[in-house]
């Protein structure tokens, strides 16, 4: 029993990071915010950190001009996370701004959890930096702790919605069609991703006993999440299960919560397969290296002399 | 596998003990008894976790202002969800996820759609969620829902539910108008739809009715 990326390197950490603030980056330099504008503003009541800004502030903000230049503004506190020389500042720097664009785009609507994880992952990839500057000099900062943190956070937030669902509807959830109806009804939403599978979901007589049984499995899978931490085997189990989870939900209801297959890769030993990795190029390169120009690729390698 | 120190055991139970006094606060949607089980069973699972060897090893040999960050942290991820009072914590809520109360058994089901009409009075189907693409995942949908829940209560309809309701349909044909000058709308129309899955494909019928009905401007 180990406990997941308690010996990931400096390397695996840079790697996570730009992945994590480079997904981030992606998604807002592609989403048309300042089209938000076009709807009334009465729609938009301020939501959890706009709430504690000064009530001008927030008549100010749904403007397309605002709008354009709070999407700039965050897309280059990401790009400076990603690329920049003060990656520290502009990661803390991002992650406020990505508080604040999650916060409005969920002032309409209801409050959906698709991009919480990743954006738990920022805040984790951009605090823990700050608390090894807090060690002092001559200290080594510990890449383990963000990831340990990132990873952790995923594994809860399954573990929280699991609980939630147990604590608030019981075991009465499994035992009736009551998923099916969940399900039928989501299907017919008006939604941006256009599958319809899950409206013809009762003409499939072999998916509709699968959704019921697979229903309480997978919330067993999502409430003991965190074990997946400490138990590779569980791990496993866990991806095997939440992978297809995840492509069910968008085939049959239209849910799609990308984010949280990205960071999947996480709930492997990252330090391992990059280990690996760099150990087959290594391996590869003193083969080329010690065949030379126009040594046939046939040729056996020399005997190592080291 | 397993370790017990106190010092760590008996922290955890205190800073747990906190965030448990949230279960008593007063939250919109979840009782109180759900919302004690739940403490009761993220204190066993917390438990558990630090109790494990591995966990503790590490979280022993974590330099103080990396421990507090990481408490920090998961307080403040379970302060949301036993807190369930989302719009005030965010982005720390709470996890409702296939949680809300739904019928045991199947029966109709109601949803609307959205159609927009042209100078030709041809009906041109619109995706609000498409249009605008920074509320999907159902934000768009389930606001546009609660609007019209608003709007058309038959025992007690919502006028500033309506005036918004009419205002984000107008957005919507706006917007369609910028995406497609060529056919453009004139108005648009919502459409409330029942549909009952039992019967089989060739019986099933959708109903839809308009139930509301704005002008857009050219």
């Amino acid at each position: 029993v180990t406990l997941l990326h308690e010996n990931a390197s400096g390397r695996t950490l840079a790697g996570v990071r730009a992945w994590v603030f480079g997904l981030w980056l992606l998604k807002i330099a592609s989403d048309p915010l300042h089209r938000l504008a076009l709807l009334p503003a009465s729609l938009f009541p301020p939501l959890g950190p706009w709430k504690i800004l000064p009530a001008g502030v927030w008549a100010h903000v749904h403007s397309a001009e605002f709008l354009t230049g709070f999407r700039v503004a965050t897309v280059l506190c990401l790009a400076g996370a990603v690329f920049g020389p003060g990656r520290r500042l502009a990661a803390l720097l991002a992650c406020a701004l990505l508080t604040f664009h999650q916060a409005y785009v969920r002032s309409f609507g209801y409050i959906n959890h698709a991009e919480l994880p990743l954006l738990y992952a920022a805040y984790a990839l951009a605090a823990f930096p700050v608390a090894d500057r807090l060690l002092g000099k001559g200290r080594e900062p510990l890449p383990a702790a963000p990831l340990v943190a990132v990873t952790a956070a995923l594994c809860f937030t399954y573990a929280l919605t699991a609980a939630f669902r147990l604590a608030a509807g019981g075991l009465d959830a499994f035992r009736s069609d009551t998923v099916l109806v969940w399900l039928l009804h989501d299907a017919h939403y008006p939604t941006y991703y256009r599958w319809t599978l899950g409206r013809d979901l009762l003409e499939h007589p072999g998916l509709v006993p699968l959704l019921r049984w697979g229903f309480p499995v997978v919330t067993l899978v999502e409430l003991l999440a965190p074990l997946g931490l400490v138990c590779r085997p569980w791990r496993l189990a866990f991806l095997a299960v939440m992978v297809p989870f995840h492509l069910a939900m968008l085939f049959l209801t239209n849910i799609l919560f990308w984010e949280n297959l990205a960071l999947f890769p996480l709930l492997l030993d990252l330090e391992r397969a990059i280990g690996r990795f760099a150990l087959t190029e290594r391996s590869e390169s003193r083969d080329r290296r010690s065949e030379g120009p126009g040594t046939s690729p046939r040729t056996p390698p020399p005997s190592s002399t080291d | 596998v397993f370790t017990f120190e106190p010092k760590l055991f008996f922290g955890a139970a205190a800073a747990w003990g906190a965030i448990g006094f949230l279960c008593t606060l007063p939250a919109p949607e979840t009782p109180l008894g759900a919302r004690g089980g739940q403490w009761a069973f993220w204190l066993a699972l917390i438990v558990l976790l630090v109790s494990l060897r591995p966990v503790h090893r590490f979280l022993a040999a974590l330099p103080r202002p990396h421990a507090f960050l990481l408490a920090g942290f998961f307080a403040l991820l379970l302060a949301g969800q036993l807190a369930d009072r989302s719009k005030d914590t965010f982005p720390f809520v709470s996890w409702k996820m296939f949680s809300m109360p739904a019928p045991a058994s199947l029966g109709p089901i109601a949803y609307y759609e959205y159609y927009g009409r042209t100078d030709a009075a041809e009906r041109v189907p619109l995706n609000p969620e498409r249009l605008f693409p920074s509320l999907k995942n159902y934000r768009m949908a389930v606001g546009l829902m609660t609007l019209a829940g608003g709007a058309l209560d038959p025992a007690r309809p919502d006028p500033e539910a309506a005036r918004r309701l009419s205002e984000a349909l107008r957005a919507l044909g706006a917007r369609h108008n910028r995406e497609n000058p060529g056919t453009p709308v004139r108005g648009v129309e919502m459409y409330r739809c029942q549909l009952d899955p039992r019967p089989g494909p060739a019986r099933r019928e959708t109903y839809r009715w308009r139930v509301w009905h704005v002008e857009v401007a050219p």
